[in-house]
């Protein structure tokens, strides 16, 4: 099972590098022809910008490379469980596999629901440094110290925390394809205004779900050291990403934050996220998991 | 006092400060903004994000001048010259801060002002919406459509109604020249930022109560076979039957338990086991296997042969040259103080050898050290006119106690900000208008628009519901026709 699940980790790390080429492949391919053959006055007169065939193949290509990803890392993770007789969710390689499925997860749905392809563009890469990442950190499976045997809040902490960092992955990447896209110049991006509603929608998505990791970690601190809240750095640090996104959430009703400020905010936001994540390396506290 | 309007005079030229001619408006209408709402969170995470960054005074030494020097002088190493400045800004210790209960405070204050100040149009919002929006309205709207029917406008918005409802929407008719209709669903989202933003002043009046009403000792020891007293709450004692260690064959630990008996003024009250992850607790004091150690169990006599100590010593704390484990005894009526040093774990100790331990003797008046012997398992040793004997090796369990009287408020908050979050970013309050207008022919123009808000999931629920609506006017029509064949 062990095994098993080691060379899922590895597929889906290829199929996602293999999508990643793809992706760009598209991204090239459709750029020149936007910019060759689409221009607006075209474009208006057959009916909007229809797309080269080698271009949508290449791209429903890199989809289905990546829905492949996403199947091999289900695998990684599901056979891990049964080797490990416990929830994927207890050290930096676990972590690691679990975030990059949740990004994967939430891309699957933006890419379905809207249409959007050209966040890969960003997501991808996230995806293959953790993967990377997952690849120099021991892999072994270790039995589990006292704190963390509480394996019903620890699955269900962890798993909320994947799923709401999937998320803002995605409202990372919309943030920067915003702010590069300034007046929408670039017919090949998608419209500033869709990239702010994906950013926004996610961060919907995902900011009732970090409330719940902290005060999960709240809980589970409460019933393992006594006290609910003791400033240990790695609870700090996500009580600071939690107020980012909030901040962000406010921004957005307040005269000249909307737009370009939101997006840094969103940017914050995820080096926060980022900053929690490898917070174990430079920061103390309890919360360290080798 | 009401501040006084300011008197008209013409030839004034510079505008008076709001803040000048009324200070408790200005005051409340800066406390409405949400712009200083932004400014408030941004500034917390920034604050927060320091407190995570630069080191922070430990709890243990903050009320401790003495530590506190020794830790300052450990931040010294780090912080150099700027380190004075950092503790005189608060720096290292950010959350204990003057600065930053500020900014809690005034963060509490604008969200208060804030939703009492947002309450009444919420509620209208929420209990009495408006029903009849005018043409103009339906002609500006961002998101609209507009069916032209051949039904009389009462059958028209009848079923419009029915479209509605058919798409999860209830929905409110007036009736008039023509017929205006309002359709919502999850009205009750609106009240999640109102459960989301209380909540976090409740949070806070459990923090407050935890910390007013609430205390916590860190350092509970107690030896196996021992009963203590919990110094914070004398009527409470605690008595441990059996610690109990187990370790993974790989090396790591794998459960620490302590059984442990709870008297309450001298009578049995409780009798369970605590481990990590599951404390045990009594009257809202909670018992948490936090650490534990060795126990040297010595005996003493004065030259008479008297008893004056046959306990177990906790070896809780750690010596400063080595690593070796210490613990103290109080002697009554002697004039010296013993301390027990164990061997250094896991190494050899040659000081220390394993099986025996150091017994140091301290005068009581001028603290000097006056004699140190090694004791050897059931041997007696002479020292200072006392006879010490080392008995045997036990264990001792080290307990976080802690009573916290606003826990509960404080998961009661968390439920409630969880709640209201969901209420407002999962299930958003959807709001739409109808107008069912007559036309000359007989037949009705039938308008529909949404309100317009943040995000384009507004768009595809409009999509929804105005295919929902077309359908049901398309085969009522085609009802209608057919009925009228008939006849
Ligand atoms: C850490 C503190 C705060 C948190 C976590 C928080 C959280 C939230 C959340 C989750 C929303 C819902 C966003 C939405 O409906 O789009 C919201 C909206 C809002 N908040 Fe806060 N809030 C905080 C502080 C404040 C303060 C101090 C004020 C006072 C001015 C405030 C005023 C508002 C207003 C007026 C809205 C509604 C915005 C709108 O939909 O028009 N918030 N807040």
């Amino acid at each position: 099972m062990y095994d098993l699940s080691q060379y899922s980790y590895v597929a889906s790390f290829i199929a996602l590098a293999l999508a990643a080429v793809f992706y760009a492949s598209y991204g090239v391919t459709r750029r020149r022809a936007v910019v060759v053959g689409f221009d607006a006055d075209i474009t208006a007169s057959i009916g909007g910008p229809r797309m080269p065939a080698m271009t949508a193949s290449l791209g429903r290509w890199g989809t289905i490379l990546i829905i492949n990803a996403f199947a091999f890392l289900t695998g990684a993770l599901a056979f891990r469980w049964i080797a490990a007789g416990h929830g994927p969710f207890s050290n930096m390689y676990e972590f690691s596999l679990a975030f990059v499925w949740g990004t994967l997860a939430a891309h699957l749905y933006f890419e379905f629901r809207y249409g959007l392809r050209s966040l890969a563009i960003l997501v991808l890469p996230v995806c293959l440094a953790m993967l990377a990442y997952a690849a120099t950190v021991p892999s072994e499976i270790v039995p589990l110290v006292p704190a963390l045997q509480n394996s019903l809040l620890l699955s269900i902490h962890v798993a909320v925390a994947i799923a709401a960092y999937g998320a803002f992955v995605l409202s990372f990447a919309a943030a920067v394809l915003f702010l590069f896209n300034r007046q929408d110049r670039f017919h090949w991006l998608p419209r500033r205004a869709m990239l702010d509603e994906v950013g926004y929608k996610a961060v919907m998505f995902a900011f009732p779900l970090l409330a719940l990791v902290v005060i999960l970690g709240a809980v589970w601190a409460k019933v393992a050291w006594g006290t609910y809240w003791s400033w240990d750095p790695k609870e700090t640090a996500s009580l600071v990403t939690w107020l980012i996104y909030g901040g962000y959430l406010h921004a957005r009703v307040v005269r000249g934050w909307k737009g370009e400020r939101s997006a840094y905010l969103l940017i914050a936001g995820f080096g926060a996220v980022v900053f929690t994540y490898f917070g174990n390396y430079f920061l103390g506290g309890l919360h360290s998991y080798g | 006092m009401k501040a006084l309007p300011a008197v008209q005079t013409p030839a004034r030229t510079t505008p008076v400060s709001p803040w000048l001619a009324n200070p408790t408006g200005q005051l409340w209408h800066t406390l409405t903004s949400v712009r200083l709402a932004l400014t408030l969170i941004l500034l917390i995470a920034v604050a927060t994000l320091t407190g995570t960054l630069l080191d922070q005074v430990p709890a243990s030494v903050a009320n401790d001048s003495v530590a506190y020097n020794r830790w300052l002088e450990g931040a010294r190493g780090r912080y150099g010259v700027f380190t004075d400045v950092m503790a005189r800004l608060q720096l290292l210790s950010v959350f204990s801060s003057i600065w930053f209960r500020g900014l809690i405070a005034l963060l509490v204050a604008n969200i208060v002002v804030c939703t009492i100040n947002r309450w009444s149009s919420i509620r209208a919002q929420v209990f009495s919406p408006r029903v009849r929006m005018t043409p103009t309205y339906f002609d500006r709207a961002r998101v609209g459509a507009t069916f032209s029917v051949n039904l009389p406008a009462a059958t028209a918005a009848a079923t419009v109604r029915q479209g509605f409802r058919s798409a999860g929407y209830r929905s409110l008719t007036e009736d008039g020249e023509s017929v205006a209709m309002y359709a919502d669903r999850f009205r009750f989202s609106r009240l999640g930022t109102f459960l989301t933003h209380l909540s976090l002043v409740l949070l806070l009046v459990g923090a407050i109560m935890g910390r007013v009403w609430g205390w916590s000792d860190n350092q509970f020891i107690v030896a196996q076979g021992a009963t203590r007293e919990v110094p914070l709450a004398k009527d409470i004692s605690v008595k441990l039957e059996q610690f109990q260690e187990e370790w993974y064959v790989e090396g790591p630990p794998k459960d620490f338990s302590s059984e442990l008996v709870i008297y309450d003024k001298g009578q049995e009250v409780k009798r369970g086991t605590t481990r990590v992850n599951s404390p045990m607790s009594y009257k809202g004091i909670a018992f948490n296997q936090a650490f534990f150690g060795q126990v040297a169990v010595v005996e003493v006599k004065d030259a008479a042969g008297n008893d004056i100590f046959n306990e177990g010593v906790p070896l809780a704390w750690t010596s400063n040259q080595g690593k070796r484990p210490v613990g103290f005894m109080e002697l009554p009526g002697q004039q010296v103080t013993g301390y027990i040093v164990g061997p250094e774990p896991g190494s050899y100790d040659s000081a220390v050898p394993l099986g025996t331990v150091r017994l140091e003797l301290y005068d009581k008046t001028t603290k000097r050290l006056v004699k140190v012997e090694s004791l050897s398992r059931n041997q007696d040793v002479q020292a200072e006119g006392l006879t010490f004997r080392f008995l045997r090796e036990s264990q001792f369990t080290g307990l976080k106690v802690v009573k916290d009287p606003g826990v509960n408020i404080v998961w009661l908050a968390s439920g409630l900000m969880v709640l209201g979050l969901v209420m407002v970013f999962w299930f958003p309050h959807r709001r739409m208008w109808a107008l069912c207008t007559p036309r000359a022919d007989g037949g009705a123009d039938v308008r529909l628009a949404a309100a317009s808000q943040r995000d384009l999931g507004l768009e595809k629920d409009f999509e929804q519901v105005t295919a929902k609506v077309r359908r049901a006017l398309t085969r009522r029509q085609q009802d209608e026709k057919r009925g009228a064949g008939h006849v």
